[in-house]
């Protein structure tokens, strides 16, 4: 069903002609459920208690949407393979979003609702939010920005930049990098395969952050105050730390475990091939 | 240290050595320092693990399994997994939720009844459905109640059970597992893009180096408990890609 | 079993209540009675054996779930007494029964925030220093840290007395891989000694 058209290189049979436009009242809580074979979703919210659908698409698509007590779904009919149907779609701002696109680029702006995105291949943006995360790429960034729910994210070919945000995180990806930055949260796993993992933001009392790569290099940032058991390990790299370290407590030259205060929280951070950096947040 | 002394001292001490390899330790034994040591420390280890004592749980458990077992589950058959008396089950699974069929035609025994939790329904569906790239089981249990559990019409088909028993023990290693993935991936490689194809051979073959180059670094330093927990990470993403693009594949009509 | 040689055994505290002692005689009629559906004769047998699986139960999958899975393990085996024909011992058709069990949920699909290195939750650190008062319980925490096959093996051989043969059979390996894995955990675990 869904047949990927890499959409920057390639011209599609013909750019969508027709406009869809159509709005309608529902409750204040609900969800809607996207799927898209080719083409953008673009989801932002409102103080209204109605959905706006607009698509953009081609002479013979159809959309299809239906409500079913408090889901709103929508997906297109009778479109040939190759045909992109673009959407730009306004939701009450606690409506909850799934949405499942083949080939094209997701964003969602201030969702209130909890949000659910795959992607085949494309990028994910997520801004502001309240409500869980949970967003899968095959072949696209992931970028969500001040969001503040928990949040999982995987990609497999390309990054992931997480900021402003609150809530435990879940990061994944094989081929790409993670940056997480500016981080309000208690609970985060970050890996990669083939890429750095950054993580700057708060380390809270009794909190758990793992960061692991296999050829990336590590970098965290930790603030003066920390309570933390830290514990260190790489194969083939480096160990960097902006503060003293007993010499005890170094296992060899690639392991290192140590306690800042009063050891609270767990810090573990594994690379294979890559360095990894502890900084203080004023260095550079 | 490392050497192919060191490599046998295991087998020295479960009595695995013949004669000749034996003496051969022994007399190497005789001069290294090292070896000795190892081989003490070794003992130790496999002391310990000798009298490790079996501590029951904090909370009485009896209670709980009581429960369960005397619990009277109305049964839904959902359809047996291959055919009757065979353990492999690897064929056809119909998705009949609520629907009654008809009872097995010959029963193994009259009494035995088993349920599952749901999660432990998933898990078991969930692998033979990839294995066997059958369709997910699902059950309710009728009329309502808490947990919806699985289950079969008394008397059970015991294909059920040994059928997941028979998988789940076949699939018990890492590489077992990605063996069976990847035939299922060929299956449904037909139906994914070229592109799509591409792209994720491109990433199997970056956490394939990973495995490698985890492997080698393991070869060289065995006794390094990170590295054993970096390879057994990497081999999960690995199964969990796999998963991931059957998923996707299966899902294309 | 694996030999024992001279001192280097060290008495250990029981701190739990102490759980009926072994008797296969005992096992062999309480089985046959629970198969009719004596619950009595079942709770029997779960006094006798509960030490030994829910043990096994924390070892491979940890202390979190292990109540559960425990409890899984006779429930299952209830459903399954009938099969059980009194050739072998009871306790050797549970635990292999617990076994495939626990293998089984291991491979589980799980969702991806799953912690997947080590193969378990553990919650302690690597190889605190101790002293050997404490040993049984570094001891235990180390055993966790050791990857899955490793793990397995060493828990299976060293701690229950299987063969090599019998081991490969219940994690289908060869009897080989079986080997190695058992000297890597010794090897892994004389760290702990130190």
């Amino acid at each position: 069903m869904w047949q990927i058209l890499i959409v920057p290189l390639i011209v599609a049979a013909a750019p969508p002609q027709q406009q869809t436009d159509t709005t309608f009242s529902v409750d204040a809580r609900g969800r809607l459920d996207v799927e898209n074979r080719n083409g953008d979703v673009r989801v932002r919210s409102w103080d209204r208690n109605e959905v706006r659908i607009r698509a953009r698409h081609g002479a013979r698509t159809e959309i299809d949407i239906e409500s079913r007590g408090s889901v709103v779904s929508v997906e297109m009919e009778g479109a040939s393979r190759n045909a992109a149907t673009h959407y730009d779609i306004t939701v009450p701002r606690a409506f909850g979003i799934t949405v499942d696109v083949g080939n094209g680029s997701v964003e969602l702006v201030d969702v209130g609702g909890d949000i659910e995105v795959e992607a085949l291949n494309g990028n994910i943006d997520v801004t502001g939010g309240t409500g869980q995360i949970d967003v899968e790429s095959l072949n696209g960034e992931i970028t969500i920005d001040g969001a503040r729910g928990n949040i999982q994210a995987s990609t497999s070919n390309q990054g992931i930049r997480i900021l402003r945000s609150s809530g435990d995180i879940s990061a994944e990806t094989i081929n790409g990098s993670i940056a997480l930055t500016d981080i309000e949260s208690a609970n985060v796993e970050a890996e990669s395969v083939n890429g750095a993992v950054d993580y700057a933001g708060t380390i809270e009392d009794g909190g758990r952050y793992e960061l692991a790569s296999h050829n990336g290099d590590l970098t965290i940032t930790i603030p003066e105050g920390t309570n933390a058991s830290v514990s260190v390990s790489t194969h083939n790299g480096s160990i960097q730390t902006d503060f003293p370290v007993q010499v005890r407590e170094i296992r060899s030259r690639r392991h290192l475990s140590f306690t800042l205060g009063n050891g609270s929280t767990r810090i573990e951070l594994e690379s294979f091939g890559g360095s990894v950096r502890l900084r203080r947040p004023d260095s550079r | 240290m490392t050497d192919r002394w060191t490599e046998r001292l295991s087998e020295y001490i479960d009595g695995q050595l013949d004669e000749h390899e034996r003496a051969a330790l022994d007399a190497h034994l005789g001069g290294c320092a090292a070896c000795r040591r190892t081989l003490d420390e070794l003992r130790t280890i496999v002391q310990f693990a000798g009298v490790l004592p079996s501590t029951p749980p904090d909370a009485d458990l009896w209670p709980g399994i009581l429960t369960r077992i005397r619990d009277d589950v109305r049964v839904i058959p959902i359809g047996s997994v291959g055919e009757a008396g065979s353990a492999s089950g690897a064929g056809s699974v119909r998705n009949e939720v609520g629907h009654v069929a008809e009872p097995p035609s010959r029963p193994r025994y009259a009494t035995a009844r088993f349920t599952l939790s749901l999660s432990q329904l998933a898990a078991a569906a969930a692998i033979v459905a990839f294995l066997s790239g059958s369709t997910v089981w699902l059950a309710l249990r009728a009329g309502a109640g808490d947990d919806p559990m699985f289950v079969t019409q008394q008397p059970p088909s015991i294909t059920s059970t040994e059928a997941v028993d028979a998988q789940f023990t076949a699939s018990a290693t890492y590489d077992s597992a990605i063996r069976q993935l990847e035939q299922e991936l060929e299956l449904v490689r037909d139906r994914l893009d070229p592109e799509t194809v591409a792209l994720i051979e491109h990433n199997l073959e970056v956490i394939d180096a990973a495995i490698q180059e985890a492997r080698q670094a393991l070869a060289r330093d065995p006794a390094n408990a990170f590295l054993y927990r970096h390879l057994d990470a990497t081999m999960m993403k690995k199964i969990d890609m796999l998963r991931r693009v059957t998923t996707i594949g299966r899902g294309q009509a | 079993m694996p030999e024992t040689q001279g001192s280097g055994v060290i008495a250990l505290e029981q701190q739990r209540p102490v759980t009926d002692r072994p008797d296969p005689d005992g096992d062999r009629a309480d089985a046959a009675l629970a198969a009719d559906g004596d619950t009595a004769a079942f709770e029997r047998l779960y006094r006798r054996h509960v030490a030994r699986i829910h043990s096994l139960c924390r070892r491979m999958i940890g202390d979190a779930e292990a109540d559960d899975v425990a409890q899984d393990v006779f429930v299952r085996a209830w459903t399954k007494i009938a099969l059980f024909r009194g050739d072998a011992a009871f306790g050797t058709w549970l635990y292999r029964l617990a076994i495939n069990l626990i293998l089984g949920k291991r491979q589980s699909l799980g969702t991806r925030n799953r912690r997947i290195a080590g193969g378990d939750p553990s919650d302690m650190p690597i190889a605190s220093r101790s002293p050997r008062v404490d040993l049984q319980v570094d001891f235990e925490a180390a055993i966790r840290t050791l990857p899955r096959g490793a793990r397995d093996v060493f828990l299976l051989h060293d701690v229950e007395g299987y063969t090599h043969e019998e081991i490969g059979e219940m994690l289908q390996v060869t009897s080989g891989t079986s080997k190695s894995q058992l000297h890597r955990a010794r090897m892994t675990l004389r760290q702990y000694l130190r």
